[in-house]
């Protein structure tokens, strides 16, 4: 006997990957406190419950929810199983929150992630790589590989043609993030190269970063080639580029999956060298460097650092199998079948 | 030509205004031709700026818009002096972060980056003061390549600054068709949006401006050029294709278009995340085109309002015996389009009575959609209640007030910007981000037993708003009117002394040679219109006497 299961997704366009990839291998309603999300799963033939939180839990435990499958640290297990008498909370990340646990948590923004005190409350968190296993402390936890891939691998992404003129900029937040002392410079050498610039600005940039978004805002109204770019799963718009403008994102790591060109950005916000691992796949620029020589230079031979990707690629993740999704959905289904439902 | 650039009137003897009446003469005796030029006053600032040889910029900190000025002002072609007084790259952040809320973003933020481009492309800078010098370069750093000139070497610095041809810039961005698409919002939001409209008609080909189908009464004509529909029947995959630019706005983000964007000229703007706290929405969304660079002159949101509409208000006063030439009318908004925001209806029913009872005000009650029962709550026989009208007919009734009170309301946007004083009342919202975009509006903010700004609009007192009101009025009263025919009278308690003209208050104009303040008190000694007495006598000395209360309209209480 198999649990009945439901997505607990938050609102943010972040939150939506995971669930994506889940739904493939684990089809169940998707709970969502943002009305857009809710539009955007619609759209893609899921079952949506759309509403506050607490309409959310009274409307699982309505339909006698098992086990909510949630993406947020922002929602407290405890609170989900006072709601849903004897459902079961799990967590799946959802890439940068794999690393850091964001702004707004207080008194310290930056706690990382791995150690945060909500991990012990869930009843399984499913991790995504070796290095957060290893530092993760709660007790219920699993190793299942990077659930963002198995899109990748299972809708053959990276072998669709790139658009040649695009260049990807999908930065960090905050103190890595390299819009602030590279923007001009990147606006610079995609009008040289005559090339569009899509920007994709960290989920959090809006709430925390107004001022830099304002920069990005008055780039869009400025140049013609800048795009401003919102969209469900970066994943779709990476396929579709030629080329990404990297720093220390998670996204930089996803683009490795498509094997193409990147060139990173180093800037005084990164002192830390081994938070720069991922600059091993491409060539790295220091402020004031030539950025439209590099870009043409990697363009003009997209494979030259082939090697050099798949090796930071497999660096960074095990498994990239495209089972992600379905690891995830037999641990929680184990879980239920051998802990949970006695 | 050189013209001095300022928010100040000369003879306004402060700090660096004396400096610059000083700069005007030393400039004079060099028979160097200046002038003077305030930038509230549009027709000389765009002549200056397509004529002057020189702009040598004073502080331009309290003016409407004032980065919109900045930034036009940097796209002339005159060569520039900027005659620091101040900290003109951050007003806040400099010496009073607490408020601002920005935090590190202030160094990027719309003031610092337009005042870096003025000062790019300035000739020469004169920090006035050694302090702020030191100010302004620990926040934005030095101008290596722009001169700094010591304070008494300003004046040869500019003479030979006017020799110099005047600078060539690149074109401003080009928009083509822009798309205005505003979906979710208050009306207060739609109104305030006017302005920035208007400017985005300035710079592009065309605009097409999607609003809430209930706004549309009164947005439609509002923007020349413009076309206006409503936002929740158009077909947006349609109109993407129609536009090279599309600006979105919402309050909330989760409001916001939920489709993929990646491929258009498209910004989505918040309201909930301002850029700026301390400025207003209007001068916000202002600033955004200026940083862009596209130079305009700023404008506050002002409403045209529809003749038709004009004339049925006229009778609705005239039906309820009210004249606004000598009746001080106030209009009154006991509702607010969210609960949270709506100040106590009790508390308005003893503020109208006050109004009623204390400045003989006759009363305009109005309210919106779902709001007859606040509106019957307050309004006693011989006022003039408007329940749920049509929103031209409505502002052009708001427009017959002197002065208007409510909570931060959309009633409240649009009395402001029909061109009445405003006072809101704020709880849970900013007076900075969401004042009226009137240059008279007041407001009283929530304040707890600490001192510190609260939400809760229960901490605002009957008091407390009564003497808002009363200040505001005494700032109307010293207006010079938008009614040519309201009614003015010299002050009965005036008396004449040796050295000139002194009120029970204090107040003084002292007279040396002719007494045309005594002709004026002849004059004005049964009520006459402003036009009249303006027609009589200098505009300018009638101005200084209503400023002074020496002369003020009919139902002023001295």
């Amino acid at each position: 006997m198999t649990p009945r299961c439901a997505y607990l997704v938050e609102d943010g366009y972040q939150h939506a990957f995971p669930v994506l990839t889940m739904l493939r291998v684990l089809p169940a309603p998707v709970f969502t406190t943002g009305r857009q999300m809710a539009a955007r799963f619609a759209e893609r033939g899921a079952e949506v419950v759309a509403g506050g939180l607490d309409e959310l839990l009274a409307a699982a435990a309505a339909r006698g929810i098992d086990v909510l499958i949630s993406t947020s640290q922002n929602i407290d297990p405890d609170r989900v199983r006072q709601k849903v008498p004897g459902a079961r909370v799990v967590h799946i990340g959802h890439g940068e929150s794999d690393k850091a646990r964001g702004p707004g948590s207080q008194p310290e923004p930056e706690r990382r992630y791995v150690h945060d005190p909500i991990n012990q409350r869930f009843d399984l968190v499913l991790v995504a790589t070796h290095e957060h296993m290893r530092q993760n402390e709660s007790p219920h936890r699993e190793l299942i590989g990077t659930l963002r891939h198995d899109r990748v691998l299972h809708e053959r992404l990276a072998a669709r043609a790139p658009e040649p003129h695009l260049v990807l900029w999908a930065p960090a937040y905050g103190r890595h993030g390299a819009l602030g002392p590279w923007l001009e410079a990147a606006i610079a050498a995609t009008a040289a190269l005559g090339q569009i610039l899509v920007i994709h600005p960290h989920p959090f940039s809006h709430r925390y970063e107004p001022a830099l978004v304002r920069r990005l805002q008055v780039a869009v109204l400025g140049h013609r080639h800048v795009r401003l770019a919102r969209v469900l799963d970066l994943l779709d718009l990476m396929s579709r580029a030629a080329i990404l403008l990297g720093d220390v994102s998670s996204a930089s790591y996803d683009w490795l999956m498509f094997d193409r060109p990147v060139v990173f950005l180093d800037h005084d916000g990164l002192p830390y060298p081994e938070e720069k691992a991922v600059f091993a796949a491409g060539p790295v620029l220091q402020p004031g460097g030539d950025l439209a020589a590099a870009l043409a230079g990697e363009l003009a031979a997209p494979a030259g650092r082939s090697a050099e990707r798949q090796r930071v690629l497999a660096e960074r993740f095990f498994a990239l199998d495209g089972r992600a999704g379905e690891r995830a959905r037999d641990a929680i289904h184990r879980w239920w079948r051998e802990r949970w439902s006695t | 030509m050189i013209a001095v650039v300022g928010a100040l009137p000369l003879e306004i003897r402060r700090g660096a205004e004396v400096t610059a009446a000083g700069l005007l003469d030393g400039l004079a005796a060099r028979g160097i031709p200046a002038r003077h030029v305030l930038v509230q006053d549009e027709e000389a600032l765009a002549d200056a700026l397509e004529r002057a040889d020189v702009i040598a910029l004073l502080d331009l900190r309290g003016a409407h818009a004032e980065l919109v000025q900045v930034a036009r002002i940097a796209a002339s072609r005159a060569r520039l002096a900027l005659l620091f007084h101040g900290y003109p790259f951050c007003a806040v952040a400099t010496r009073q972060c607490q408020p601002c809320g920005l935090r590190h973003g202030c160094r990027t933020s719309d003031r610092v980056a337009i005042y870096r481009r003025l000062a790019a492309r300035a000739d020469l800078i004169s920090y006035l003061s050694p302090l702020h010098r030191q100010a302004s370069e620990e926040f934005v750093g030095a101008f290596p390549e722009v001169t700094v000139v010591a304070p008494d070497a300003l004046v040869d610095a500019l003479a030979a600054l006017a020799a110099r041809p005047r600078a060539v810039h690149p074109p401003p961005p080009q928009f083509g068709r822009v798309l205005l698409y505003t979906h979710h919002l208050g009306l207060g939001d739609s109104v305030n949006l006017i302005s920035f409209a208007r400017a985005l008609a300035q710079a592009a080909d065309q605009v097409t401006w999607l609003a809430p189908q209930r706004h549309l009464p009164l947005l439609e004509r509002q923007v020349p050029g413009a076309l206006t529909a409503a936002a929740d029947r158009a077909d947006l995959d349609l109109e993407r294709t129609r536009h090279d630019v599309i600006i979105e706005v919402s309050i909330r983000a989760a409001d916001a278009f939920a489709g993929d964007i990646a491929d258009d000229r498209w910004i989505q703007l918040c309201l909930e995340w301002q850029p700026s706290p301390v400025s207003s929405m209007h001068e916000n969304f202002l600033a955004l085109l200026a940083r862009a660079g596209i130079p305009f002159a700023p404008v506050r949101p002002l409403l045209h309002l529809e003749p038709e509409a004009e004339a049925r208000a006229s009778e609705a006063l005239a039906v309820a015996g009210i004249r606004p030439a000598e009746h001080l009318v106030v209009g009154l908004h006991p509702g607010a389009g969210q609960p949270g925001k709506r100040w106590a209806l009790d508390r308005f029913c003893q503020l109208a009575a006050r109004l009623r009872e204390e400045h003989g005000a006759r009363l305009v009650i109005a309210g919106g959609p779902g709001e007859d029962a606040l509106v019957d709550a307050v309004a006693l026989p011989g006022d003039v209640v408007s329940r749920a009208a049509p929103l031209p007919e409505l502002a052009a009734l708001l427009a017959r007030c002197a002065a208007f009170v409510s909570s931060d309301s959309g009633l409240m946007h649009i009395a402001g910007a029909a061109g009445v004083p405003t006072l809101g009342i704020y709880g849970p919202t900013s007076e900075r981000i969401w004042r009226a975009p009137h240059a008279l509006a007041a407001a009283v903010p929530a304040i707890d037993e600490s001192g510190r700004r609260a939400r809760s609009l229960d901490l605002v007192s009957v008091d407390d708003v009564a003497r808002g009101v009363a200040a505001l009025l005494e700032r109307v009263a010293a207006e010079p009117p938008d009614d040519a025919d309201r009614l003015y009278r010299f002050h009965p308690g005036a008396v004449r002394e040796p050295s000139g003209w002194r009120l029970p208050g204090g107040a003084a104009i002292a007279v040396d040679g002719p007494d045309v303040v005594a002709e004026v008190a002849t004059a004005a000694a049964a009520p006459r219109p402003w036009r009249e007495l303006t027609g009589l006598f200098d505009a300018e000395l009638i101005e200084v006497l209503a400023a002074a209360h020496f002369l003020a309209p009919l139902w002023w209480r001295a």
